[in-house]
């Protein structure tokens, strides 16, 4: 009984022993995704308690009853917990040269969607309408204003005129632009993998 | 008209008051409970729970009038002009082409519409009407080829808006009626052709003018009476759109280096033998007896071609058509890797993806391959089954000019065993080095130990620590709340001017990071093989971190350095 004969969708078709060993990969990539899907689930439990609303945002935020507190906590918690695996997961594929030859397309993915997770969080981190927020919207800002010439149309553009559409902004990238695309990208991302094989160590 | 319920009224004349600016609160609620009075006139408060439900028999108006409606419409209109009686029916000598199993399903196909409605139509008005007569009607066409009428007429639309040509040409042009028709007529002298410039197909209206009684079933498509078969025959038989075809085949002359009309041939499903020994060297491929699914083959085994002998004059008319055991067994023998070669298709890809195919059937490797090229390999039996008997009928059975070519020898390769596929396989990844693959367990085993410690440390960190939240925003920024993955950049921005900090730097960072594997060329991936890269994006990767840190000890009501 082989790993080909068995091999769910996201798995390539073939693993090789040294591959799979834990100290090989830290299993990285794999925790990356199971952080999304809990990040999915508990956006989407989290987006029937949320009015995107200036007056309402930051009470809906606050609830502190237990289990949106519990909900928010896991949504916060998995999204840094995703950047830094996710950051990781590139370091270790950097390090192992596993974005060479035919990988490299997926390398792009991956950076994209290291952006992507970072994008989803900074405007994750826009919703609750709190201080933390506009010290966020402050740096993005600052940024934006950076681009030479562009700079203060691109700022309006994502932040339109006024706070409400800010936050509005924020919520729609937040809950359908970015999520789509992330998830998308993963698959591909996976698909690719699977694709691909596992790079495998190289001898010395 | 119907009598719109008084609670829609009243909730109408609410909207049009409120759209007006008037008050809408003195206009009385009629049904108690249907709608929270309070919630209307501001609309600030949403509606009470069950308000938007509809009044009783409303719903049920509705629906009947809707189903009135339907019913109104009448039966969607045909685009299709022709009468369907006046339509004597073609079979559609390419469409098996697409069809995986030909033997099976062609001669069925024709013999059932041929009964319903019996040809009257006189040659004369079918060659006033080239176009309409070789045609079948849409319905019909449907009926036989087995699709759904609807995509077929969308079909048959779009090719008609394509080429500009009206419907019903459209229509006999996809049946195969409306042939390139100056290429075949000449080789067909059919007593009805001569009138029909148009596309219309001779052949086929003789069929069905000559012998009405007879189950319209002609096989003797342009590409079987022509020695060869032209690149538009080829294209338009299988179906491809023929500039594509002509790139296709383009494209694989100039990958194997060899000429335009080799490659037409190859792709045809000829072999080199077969080739040399039809001894028509002329661009026209000679005519595929040819094995692959492309090829179309699929019009040989049809096999009650009553057409007038005549029609045919050069080609013998044996007793029994039996083409199809020569069409198809070269068929269940070939090789992989002519099976390959004919499809244009690399020998690993192709093989790989029957190995799929084998797998997800659970049936053995040669069997799926046969299955992929369009034949069963256990093809003798049902031929001889399904096939109807030739019409004893005046018409001369013709056969199938390009299956009865003897050249077309069964490719003498002999099929692979199951061993040798599996051997083929080797050639991935992980068996490339020799290396032992994991078990499947072993797999999940390791994933299942990741995901469960990770989901419960995941789940202590978020009792352990609730998600922040600060008072809501408002007056200055405070940067002491920068969320911890942004704080290099606002470090960046404490040090630098704004251009670098905010464009610049990121900027460098990710186009770095898309950049890095096509600037390291090194083929090496063993980390004493790649000092310098590992060096560098660590360098990289530490800045991000320090920067992080320094910024979280720095920032304004954070800890502050030590010493300071």
């Amino acid at each position: 009984m082989t790993q080909e004969q068995h091999s769910p969708l996201i798995h390539p078709t073939r693993v090789g022993r040294y591959e799979v060993r834990f100290s090989y990969t830290f299993g990285l990539g794999g925790i990356s995704v199971g952080l999304l899907v809990v990040l999915a689930v508990t956006g989407l439990l989290l987006s029937f308690g949320y009015r995107p609303v200036l007056q309402d945002a930051h009470m809906d935020a606050t609830v502190q009853s237990a289990y949106p507190l519990f909900l928010r906590s896991l949504h916060r918690w998995s999204a840094y917990l995703l950047i830094v695996s996710s950051f990781l997961h590139m370091v270790v594929v950097f390090v192992h040269g596993a974005y060479k030859a035919r990988r490299r397309a997926n390398w792009v993915i991956g950076v994209v969607l290291l952006l992507g997770v970072v994008a989803l969080t900074i405007t994750g981190n826009v919703l609750p309408w709190d201080l933390s927020a506009q010290a966020t919207l402050s740096v993005v800002n600052g940024v934006l204003q950076a681009i030479p010439l562009l700079g203060r149309a691109v700022a309006q553009a994502f932040f339109g005129p006024t706070l409400a559409a800010t936050l509005l902004r924020a919520y729609v990238f937040h809950v359908i632009l970015l999520p789509f695309l992330l998830i998308v990208l993963t698959g591909v991302h996976l698909w690719r993998v699977r694709r691909d094989g596992l790079s495998e160590p190289e001898e010395s | 008209m119907p009598e719109i319920p008084e609670e829609l009224r009243r909730r109408i004349a609410v909207a049009r008051a409120k759209a007006l600016g008037e008050d809408a609160g003195d206009i009385p609620a009629t049904s108690v409970g249907d709608l929270d009075p309070q919630a209307v006139p501001d609309g600030s408060a949403p509606l009470a729970v069950g308000s938007t439900e509809m009044p009783a028999g409303l719903l049920e108006r509705v629906k009947a009038a809707r189903r009135q409606a339907f019913e109104n419409l009448g039966p969607v209109p045909e685009r299709n002009t022709v009468p369907k009686q006046d339509v004597p029916r073609v079979t559609p000598e390419r469409i098996p082409v697409t069809q995986p199993a030909p033997p099976a399903s062609a001669p069925a196909a024709p013999a059932a519409p041929a009964a319903a409605v019996p040809v009257e139509v006189p040659a004369e008005v079918q060659a006033a009407t080239p176009a309409a007569t070789a045609g079948m009607s849409l319905e019909q066409a449907a009926e036989t080829l087995g699709m759904p009428e609807k995509l077929l007429r969308r079909s048959v639309d779009a090719k008609a808006r394509a080429l500009g040509v009206p419907f019903d040409e459209a229509l006999a042009g996809m049946l195969g009626g409306a042939a390139p028709a100056p290429a075949s007529a000449p080789a067909t002298p059919v007593p009805a052709a001569p009138v029909a410039p148009a596309p219309a197909a001779p052949v086929p209206v003789a069929a069905t003018t000559e012998t009405p009684a007879v189950p319209a079933a002609s096989t003797a498509a342009p590409t079987d009476t022509s020695a060869g078969m032209s690149f538009e025959q080829a294209a338009e038989a299988l179906g491809y759109p023929e500039e594509l075809f002509r790139r296709s085949v383009d494209a694989k002359a100039k990958a194997l280096g060899v000429s335009f009309d080799e490659a037409l041939a190859g792709m045809l499903g000829e072999v080199a033998p077969a080739a040399s020994a039809a001894a028509v060297p002329v661009p026209a491929a000679p005519a595929p007896a040819a094995p692959v699914p492309a090829a179309p083959a699929p019009a040989a085994p049809v096999p009650a071609a009553p057409a007038p002998a005549a029609a045919t004059p050069g080609v013998e008319t044996p007793q029994a058509p039996t083409p199809q055991p020569v069409a198809s067994q070269p068929v269940g023998v070939m090789s992989i890797e002519e099976a390959a070669a004919a499809l244009g298709m690399p020998e690993k890809l192709f093989r790989r993806s029957v190995e799929a195919k084998a797998k997800a059937l659970g049936v053995s490797f040669d069997q799926a391959l046969a299955d992929m090229i369009g034949t069963k390999v256990a093809v003798p039996s049902t031929p001889a089954a399904a096939a109807p008997a030739p019409q004893p009928a005046p018409a001369a059975v013709v056969p199938p000019a390009d299956v009865a070519v003897p050249e077309a020898e069964p490719l003498a390769v002999a099929a692979e065993t199951v061993g040798a596929a599996s051997t083929a396989t080797e050639d991935m990844p992980a068996q490339q080095t020799g290396r032992p693959t994991v078990e499947v367990k072993q797999l999940y085993r390791v994933e299942l130990v990741t995901a469960v410690i990770s989901a419960v440390i995941l789940a202590l960190l978020a009792l352990a620590g609730p998600a922040p939240v600060f008072r809501q925003a408002g007056g200055a920024a405070d940067p002491s709340k920068i969320p911890w993955y942004l704080v290099w950049v606002a470090q960046l921005f404490a040090w630098m001017p704004r251009d670098a900090a905010g464009f610049f730097a990121p900027l460098l960072v990710i186009v770095g990071l898309f950049a890095i594997p096509f600037v390291d060329k090194n083929p090496g991936s063993h980390p004493s093989h790649r000092r310098f890269a590992i060096a560098l994006f660590g360098i990289f990767a530490a800045a991000l971190a320090v920067l992080t840190v320094i910024g979280l000890i720095n920032r304004p009501g954070g800890f502050g350095w030590p010493w300071s």
